[in-house]
């Protein structure tokens, strides 16, 4: 359930519920419990437009979050980083713009800890790594996997200590990496699925992919679990996902690419609910990209074909 | 049974004593009673003689030549008309006793096996007068014309193709037809009502251990692959029915350009796997793909070209294995959807040719691109909508690089700030909103009512 200005709300009527409950009180308690206590409400906060030189952004398809409210942008059609500073929403955003050689039509980026920026280069099957303030730190390159040596990368993941995740679709498998590039394991994707797009990472190191054809997202919990699927397909709630985020409590956020909206599930893959629509004014999308969701649980969207970024913040 | 008298019986002792053999009895009668009283009751309505059907046919002199033709419908025999309609009322068409489906299934309720791959939609939808006349015809199995022409009926695009072939496919044109290869109804063992699997199929025919089979195949033991990847299994300009289009290896029959040797343990499988074979030949266009900023993922995995294209032969130019919509659609289904609502919506009389066509690549480009979504052009207003919308250039809504649109700083006026190209389904003209006033307002909001 969502409406115009980005804001959604899931709610079951109380008497749906009475009778739900009292038909399922002896069997599913727990679950119905569960499901209706999920509540969640966002609403649109700020829309990010250009630089500080009022430079506006062009079809932006990556973004960052990190602690201390650091936020990256890729700005792709600028072959260009920016940073963020937001202290709250209110008040003028610090912003500094990294442009090198190195930031050729950024799209996939992450952020490390300590502020270190980790951006796809796909077409090399590398990953650039970039100090916060922009400096090169070099180039990591998986090594030492099983065969073949060559990946096909078209999105990677960092987790909370550094390890990198690289979504090799070459040879349908997930390489898990140290932070120099070195292998570790690999789990390869599950049996059947579509498309794989994306990957995310938990800070309890749960791997979660999507697939953006059956609109489903796989999960592997463990460090030896295969990958199973955590959710239904979504089809009857979204087009073609095509970027996943995690929040701290474990929720995750799809993107809806052709759809332009947000749909959100539980940690445990149920559908939770859908954000915006599309369209051009703020608090509406128009084929989001990347999201990632920062430290204040406010979620941020490469808002790609309205050339912007926009915040929402959830309502408590 | 012991007769008891009357007193006996509503005493309550003896209630007690009876109830072993009055229920059972009482039981019997009523059962009886429900069988036989209403039956019973109908029979005694007194019809003019040939009331279920001669004295139909009075009226209805035109069924009188169906049930003159050579075969007829079985319920016919007893002259029973009302077998199938009610003589006074029916929520149903035609006084039909119930829809068309349920009715037939009544009798042929074993069209359709439990477990069938595939089905005729016309089966599906009960549609079972499109092929059969219910009361006769002159045709076997009471079908409404003979042969190929049946089908051709709704499988035009087949039809006007055969008529035009250098190299008609011999089955389809003698004997059964189409029926050679295809089952009419439903098929438990193939998709495409195929009675078998397309090399069974074909090698009932084509004697696999007959001399030239061997030599036209080069000593390549295909006796169990798919026909169908090379040769059209309905006919083609081209000899031997190979598709009109095909691989130039195949062409010029160097099947070990991809192939291993055919005297090789597994001489059908290829010399490499994915990209790297078709980079044999194809670097050159390989690595231009791979200069440009956006990649289509499918091209980097081990399936790579072949999610799209058919390495020996297809009907499409370019080796693609199927129509766009068909090929696009495996993965994007949900744009294909929306392409498909947006083509049945009467209100789009004029609706975008590529949407119309399903022609994906009119403005994608299939391989990469330098633009988001894999545009084939920057500047799509001009560059890809100018294309065939000329007249754009010198009338039109506003639109281009000076004009902001009024809800969005950053972004500038141009066809897609009120079209969306893909189609918007149940929505006019492609646009994102139910109205033209709703379109509107969004920036003339002086104009709001």
């Amino acid at each position: 359930m969502s409406n115009e200005s980005g804001e959604l709300g899931v709610k079951i009527p109380s008497h749906k519920l009475f009778i739900l409950g009292t038909m399922l009180l002896a069997t599913a308690w727990a679950q119905l419990s569960a499901s209706a206590a999920e509540k969640v409400r966002f609403r649109h906060a700020l829309s990010l437009y250009a630089d500080d030189q009022g430079i506006g952004f062009q079809q932006p398809q990556g973004v960052a979050c990190t602690q201390n409210s650091v936020m990256v942008v890729a700005d792709t059609g600028n072959d260009r980083l920016l940073r963020y500073t937001l202290s709250d929403y209110e008040s003028k955003p610090q912003v500094q713009v990294l442009k090198t050689p190195l930031t050729i039509y950024p799209k996939k980026i992450h952020v490390g800890r300590q502020g270190e920026i980790y951006l796809l280069d796909a077409k090399a099957g590398r990953i650039v790594h970039l100090s916060a303030d922009g400096q090169s730190l070099g180039f990591i390159k998986p090594v030492g996997m099983p065969a073949p040596a060559r990946i096909e990368a078209p999105s990677f993941a960092v987790d909370p200590n550094g390890r990198l995740y690289f979504l090799d679709v070459l040879s349908r498998r997930v390489l898990v990496c140290n932070d120099r590039g070195q292998y570790l394991r690999q789990i390869q994707f599950p049996e059947t699925y579509g498309w794989i797009s994306d990957i995310a990472v938990s800070d309890r190191e749960e791997i979660f992919l999507v697939d953006s054809v059956n609109a489903q997202v796989f999960a592997a919990r463990t460090a030896d679990a295969p990958f199973t699927a955590l959710s239904q397909s979504l089809e009857q709630y979204m087009r073609f996902p095509t970027s996943l985020a995690i929040d701290q409590r474990g929720r995750l956020y799809l993107n809806d690419r052709n759809g332009s909206k947000i749909v959100i599930l539980s940690a445990d893959g149920a559908y939770v609910g859908r954000l915006s629509a599309q369209g051009w004014r703020d608090g509406l999308l128009n084929h989001p990209s990347q999201l990632c969701v920062n430290e204040r649980g406010d979620l941020i969207v490469a808002d790609t074909s309205n050339n912007r970024v926009q915040i929402f913040y959830e309502l408590k | 049974m012991q007769r008891l008298p009357y007193h006996q019986i509503i005493s309550t002792t003896g209630i007690r004593k009876l109830r072993g053999s009055i229920v059972p009895l009482l039981l019997t009668s009523l059962l009886t009673l429900a069988a036989f009283g209403p039956a019973n009751a109908a029979h005694k309505v007194k019809l003019k003689p040939g009331a279920k059907s001669k004295q139909c046919l009075e009226c209805h002199e035109d069924q009188k030549k169906a049930f003159s033709r050579r075969s007829t419908h079985p319920l016919k025999k007893p002259d029973e008309c009302t077998g199938c309609h009610d003589p006074h009322t029916s929520n149903q068409k035609k006084l039909l006793v119930e829809d068309v489906q349920t009715l037939c299934n009544r009798c042929h309720a074993d069209i359709v096996p439990e477990k069938a791959v595939s089905r005729h939609k016309v089966v599906v939808e009960g549609n079972c007068s499109k092929c059969h006349d219910a009361h006769g015809s002159n045709n076997r199995r009471l079908l409404n014309k003979d042969g190929n022409a049946l089908c051709i009926e709704c499988h035009s695009e087949m039809g006007t193709r055969l008529a035009k072939v250098k190299f008609p496919h011999k089955p389809l044109t003698e004997g059964k037809g189409c029926l050679s290869c295809h089952t009419p109804h439903a098929s438990t063992k193939e998709t495409a009502l195929l009675k078998n699997e397309a090399s069974a199929l074909c090698t009932a025919c084509h004697k696999t251990n007959r001399p030239i089979f061997a030599r036209r195949h080069l000593n390549y033991k295909v006796g169990t692959s798919n026909c169908n990847s090379c040769h059209d299994p309905h006919g083609s300009d081209k000899r031997d029915i190979l598709y009109d289009t095909v691989h130039a290896p195949v062409a010029e029959k160097s099947c070990q350009k991809c192939h291993n040797s055919p005297t090789s343990a597994n001489a059908l499988d290829v010399k490499q796997k994915g990209k790297a074979l078709c980079l044999q030949c194809h670097k050159p266009m390989i690595d231009e793909m791979y200069l440009k900023k956006q990649v289509h993922w499918p091209l980097a995995d081990e399936t790579a070209c072949l999610h799209c294209h058919n390495p020996h032969g297809s009907k499409t130019p370019k080796l693609i294995s199927g129509s766009q919509a068909k090929v696009c659609g495996q993965c994007h289904a949900d744009t294909v959807e929306l392409q498909n609502v947006s083509i049945a919506n009467p209100q789009n009389k004029h609706l975008c040719e590529p949407v119309r066509k399903g022609t994906c690549s009119s403005c994608h480009s299939p391989h990469s691109a330098d633009n988001f979504l894999l545009m084939r052009k920057e500047n799509i207003s001009v560059n890809v909508c100018g294309e065939c919308h000329e007249w754009e250039t010198h009338s039109t809504h506003p639109i281009g690089e000076k004009i902001v649109d009024q809800r969005n700083k950053n972004l500038t006026v141009e066809c897609l700030s009120c079209h969306v190209g893909c189609g918007t389904g149940n929505k006019p003209a492609m646009l994102p909103f139910d109205t033209t006033y709703e379109l509107c307002i969004q920036c003339h909001v002086e104009r709001k009512r």
